[in-house]
């Protein structure tokens, strides 16, 4: 990482190599669409120029995440597409039943069920959910991907949490509409 | 409550989600290609800053576009829109107001651990009066004597949420600086933060002189306080864009 943030290219390859997948996979559910890879170069890019801010010890992976995802949300507006402080995350427009589907366990049914409770949410626990969640991040993690305090990671993630189970009934597996 | 398998199955969802599969060494080797070249010196760069450009042309047409629908919307009905943390509609002209000083409780390094970003420490303005974090932890607030004796005023916050709301009763314009485009408004403008979800702390509302704003990669600056040139100047210093 020090031969990195000293400008080293070959070293900074290495990592663009060894995290490329997870930011391509960031960009796609935080809305990239079709600009997800574009996103990601023009990412490592600008990543690569703020290295020095990256703190020393700290993990690179959710710091870059941030930038892959106002990156995703600055492609979203270029394409056009519609302006709002209160939009769905478009990043759950991705497609379910992905190319192994084994690796899940959850029937189509539930998976349904399930993402379109995750889109009832209100935007900025849908944002904490993807991270921690759909990307797999810790809370800390998800925290530096999002630029926000680790308490408001934790109380939100909290209220998500409870609003999803109150929203879906595990039992009858039927979902119930919130007015 | 136990979310312990409501969280298995949101991880199975996400495993469950159709990402595009993707060649990591071609992608690697793209963006190699495009930090190796200077824009505009080979086909490559050329390539790569006429797509910073368009981007950019589609970023100003949409704020241009934007700005404009809101001039002629009515306030109430006004649509927002989040620009690296900031939201701008329309508004009614307001009388300007002096610069709210930061506290003076807390040094550069304290307020740096209760933010969840990175921030910019802009050396080149020397020692701030005064340093401060927002309630919410969202934002860092530094302020400095300006040499006409005004304050000059730096916040810093994450552009992934919206932040802060800007009223305008005309046009803000999009400036070039380096490798990033900002924004100037040039007059006394209602400004108010807002929480994730775009609400208003309406005790934190006043009237804004004229401001930049500038996202810098994974950073959004706000200044107030300096005139336009100073503003881009100090904005260029301290982003590393100059």
């Amino acid at each position: 990482m020090d031969r990195v943030r000293a400008g080293d290219r070959d070293s900074y390859a290495i990592l663009v190599r060894r995290h490329a997948a997870a930011a391509h996979r960031a960009a796609v559910i935080f809305g990239a669409g079709q600009d997800a890879e574009d996103v990601v170069q023009v990412a490592f890019v600008k990543a690569f120029q703020a290295l020095p801010r990256c703190r020393d010890g700290a993990a690179f992976r959710p710091w870059f995440l941030r930038i892959v995802i106002n990156e995703a949300k600055n492609a979203k507006r270029s394409a056009g597409r519609r302006w709002s402080a209160t939009e769905r995350l478009a990043a759950l427009d991705v497609p379910l039943d992905g190319p192994d589907p084994a690796a899940s366990t959850l029937s189509h049914e539930r998976r349904a069920e399930l993402m379109a409770a995750v889109r009832r949410l209100p935007v900025p626990q849908q944002r904490v959910i993807a991270c921690r969640f759909l990307l797999e991040l810790d809370e800390r993690e998800t925290a530096t991907a999002l630029g926000l305090p680790s308490g408001t990671v934790k109380s939100r993630l909290h209220r998500a949490l409870r609003r999803l189970q109150r929203d879906l009934s595990p039992e009858v597996g039927v979902v119930e509409h919130e007015h | 409550m136990n979310t312990e398998p409501l969280s298995q199955e949101l991880k199975d969802l996400g495993r469950a989600v159709q990402i595009p599969p993707v060649d990591t060494d071609a992608l690697t080797a793209r963006t190699m290609a495009r930090l190796a070249e200077p824009a505009g010196t080979t086909t490559a760069g050329r390539r790569w800053a006429a797509m910073t450009r368009r981007r950019r042309q589609a970023l100003a047409g949409a704020v241009a576009g934007l700005i404009i629908v809101l001039a002629l919307t009515p306030p109430v009905r006004a649509a927002v829109a989040d620009w690296f943390g900031v939201i701008v509609r329309s508004g009614e002209p307001v009388e300007s107001e002096p610069i709210p000083q930061a506290g003076k409780s807390l040094s550069f390094e304290e307020a740096r651990e209760l933010v969840g970003f990175e921030p910019i420490e802009p050396r080149i303005l020397g020692t701030p009066q005064g340093v401060e974090v927002s309630p919410d932890g969202r934002v860092l607030s530094m302020t400095w004597s300006g040499a006409d004796g005004g304050v000059i005023r730096l916040d810093q916050f994450s552009g992934v949420e919206p932040t802060f709301l800007k009223e305008l009763h005309r046009a803000a314009e999009m400036i070039d600086v380096g490798v990033t485009t900002a924004l100037w408004f040039d007059g006394p403008h209602h400004v108010v933060r807002v929480d994730e979800a775009g609400r208003e702390y309406t005790e934190t509302a006043r009237s804004a002189g004229p401001t930049l704003i500038m996202p810098v990669v994974d950073v959004t600056l706000r200044i107030e306080g300096l005139d336009r040139a100073a503003a881009i100047d100090i904005a260029r210093s301290i982003s590393g864009t100059d």
